[in-house]
């Protein structure tokens, strides 16, 4: 225990003194095996690890969706689904912020990473709410806010690399993630409609005085035959999510062509900028792995396990207590360490906990269950001050606001995402529904 | 002096013009590597579905291309920064003294670089002494981890190259 609490305090060290997360933990890991086990064995490890982590075919489903991500962020279908979702909207109160999260939802089906969600959706949607003169705190809370749904509609990331720590069929996890996803829509929307309800001002009449194409249309097509046919090939073991991922960027590949955006000069880039989020993604996998090895030598995960179990309280409860640490936690962590630092310890204790008879009893779907919530208490870290990091993509965007004003903004949306844990945590059903 | 700064020149220059031509390289192979990976992918798809004959060895060769892909954009990375870091240290001790913590950070990035790259080569080593290879196109193993081991330690000269950038902004 002692061994592995000074652990996460160098870890905690090192990263406030600016050293990379992926590094630290290859550092903490290596330095921990070593003193415990000798360093000969420690550093034959890490160089094992290293090399084994990324000779996978599993893993090769990260960039090939990130690529995809990478190139529909390119043809701008993000457009033509802000747009077609303004028109459908632009009448009520609030609709242009609604239609900005009606659009992230849309777009999240296409783009694993909740960063390029936001980060896309701010250059669509926030020329729109200043034209017609929403308040900045609105308009950039709901782009931030709507960005996070990109890690829990597949296809995500996030529930790739969770699929991968604890080998549950992505597929599955997948499947789980609509609805709880299309939850976090609702929740959103009705979010916009209380703050419009308390601060009119904030969200000015639309005259509906914007063009609407064709090409428009297309787009959200495109958009959804892409999502359907990576569902579908998915679930109906056409192919396996590897396989999924490099259809969907041959699609995208494809749509971006006819939206005739494709030179050599913007494939470099895509290809560049796939490449340093494959780098990054995979720095922090390969040092979590050497990192976890340290932990579980150290035996953290069975101490917990042990304690959890002795303490008897109702699975619940546990449940509760985890998703409260997480949420604390992701305040401080970035979204993906966190994940892979945190769930090799709490998954043998979810795992181990009694839910009874009932859609729980079959230990499957709890895991199912868990990966949701895990995900969307990520995505509730990701709004969290004082580092959520979707209100600092958004300020890199539009550098004329100030943190203080995203932070405000996003505020309701906050608590819109602690209603909706709450309510995956009370009744299962909702992200075992595709799966019952 | 002036000879200190002639020679800090140049060998920014080195790192700048040399850096760059690399980094062009390093791209250009991302990039094909990708699009190799979803050809391949989708190829395979097609032939195992319509043609009824998967394509040999599909399997393995994306492991290798995933490898590959992973460790030339490793160098990238350095170079552009976009590893992740926790922002709050600065916070602590202010914008003027972050430059040299990031500086002692990035001098223990290229240490670990380093040795995680000497260690990669040590493991090519002996996957060339048991003559590892793929299932089905028998691919050497050990120069897939000598190519890992030769980027890791590029990258390691990469994090050692933005020591000297860095200290292009301030007056020598």
């Amino acid at each position: 225990m002692i061994a592995s609490l000074l652990g996460f305090l160098s870890l905690f060290v090192l990263v406030t003194l600016r050293i990379p997360i992926g590094f630290a933990m290859i550092i903490v890991g290596a330095g921990g095996f070593g003193i415990l086990r000798g360093w000969s064995a420690s550093l034959t490890l890490a160089g094992n690890a290293s090399f084994d982590t990324v000779l996978s075919f599993t893993l090769s489903v990260i960039p090939l969706f990130v690529l995809m991500g990478n190139l529909l962020t390119l043809s701008g279908v993000s457009q033509s689904l802000f747009t077609t979702a303004h028109r459908a909207l632009y009448r009520l109160k609030g609709g242009l912020a609604m239609a900005t999260i009606v659009a992230c939802g849309g777009f999240s089906a296409v783009c694993g990473s909740s960063l390029a969600t936001a980060a896309t959706m701010s250059k669509v949607a926030m020329p729109s709410m200043r034209k017609v003169g929403y308040a900045d705190d609105l308009a950039t809370g709901s782009i931030a806010a709507g960005g996070t749904l990109g890690i829990l509609i597949p296809p995500s990331v996030i529930l790739i690399v969770y699929g991968l720590i604890t080998e549950v069929n992505i597929g599955h996890l997948f499947l789980a993630g609509i609805l709880p996803g299309l939850v976090g829509v609702g929740f959103y929307l009705a979010a916009v409609a209380v703050v419009v309800r308390l601060r009119p001002g904030s969200a000015p009449d639309d005259d509906g005085d914007f063009e609407t194409s064709r090409s428009d249309l297309w787009g959200v097509i495109a958009v959804l035959a892409l999502f359907s046919t990576i569902m579908i090939g998915i679930y109906g073991g056409f192919f396996t999510p590897s396989e999924a991922a490099a259809v969907g960027a041959g699609f995208a590949f494809c749509i971006a062509y006819f939206c005739g955006v494709l030179t050599i000069e913007k494939i470099l880039e895509v290809g560049l900028s796939t490449a340093l989020t494959t780098a990054m993604i995979f720095l922090l996998v390969i040092g979590a792995e050497i990192f976890s090895n340290f932990i579980s030598f150290a035996g953290l995960p069975d101490e917990i396990l042990t304690w959890v179990t002795e303490l008897d309280a109702s699975p619940y409860v546990v449940m509760l207590v985890i998703a409260l640490i997480y949420v604390i936690l992701g305040t401080v962590l970035e979204s993906l360490s966190m994940i892979l630092l945190t769930v090799p310890i709490f998954f043998p204790v979810v795992l181990s906990l009694d839910f009874g008879t009932g859609v729980l009893s079959d230990p499957d779907m709890v895991a199912i269950w868990f990966g949701i919530v895990v995900v969307v208490v990520t995505e509730i870290s990701l709004i969290s001050p004082p580092i959520g990091l979707n209100v600092f993509v958004l300020r890199t965007v539009l550098p004329d606001v100030s943190i203080s004003t995203i932070f405000r903004g996003v505020l309701p949306f906050w608590m819109a995402d602690l209603l909706r844990l709450l309510l995956l945590l009370s009744v299962p059903q909702i992200t075992l529904f595709f799966l019952l | 002096m002036s000879e200190q700064v002639s020679v800090g020149h140049r060998l920014r220059d080195w790192n700048g013009v040399i850096g760059a031509a690399i980094e062009r390289g390093l791209r250009w192979t991302a990039t094909a590597v990708l699009l190799a990976m979803v050809t391949l992918s989708c190829c395979d798809i097609v032939a195992r579905y319509v043609l009824n004959s998967p394509i040999r060895g599909a399997f393995e060769l994306t492991e290798v291309f995933l490898a590959i892909l992973v460790f030339v954009s490793l160098p990238l990375a350095v170079r552009h920064d976009s590893h992740i870091r926790i922002d709050f240290g600065r916070a602590l001790w202010g914008g003027k003294i972050d430059p040299l913590v990031v500086g002692v950070a990035d001098l223990i990035s290229a240490a670990v670089l380093t040795g995680l790259g000497y260690q990669l080569w040590e493991h090519a080593q002996k996957l060339q002494k048991y003559g590892q290879v793929t299932n089905s196109l028998e691919i050497p193993l050990s120069a897939v981890a000598y190519a890992a081991a030769c980027l890791c330690g590029l990258s390691a000269v990469f994090a050692f190259g933005r020591l000297l950038s860095k200290g292009a902004h301030k007056p020598l």
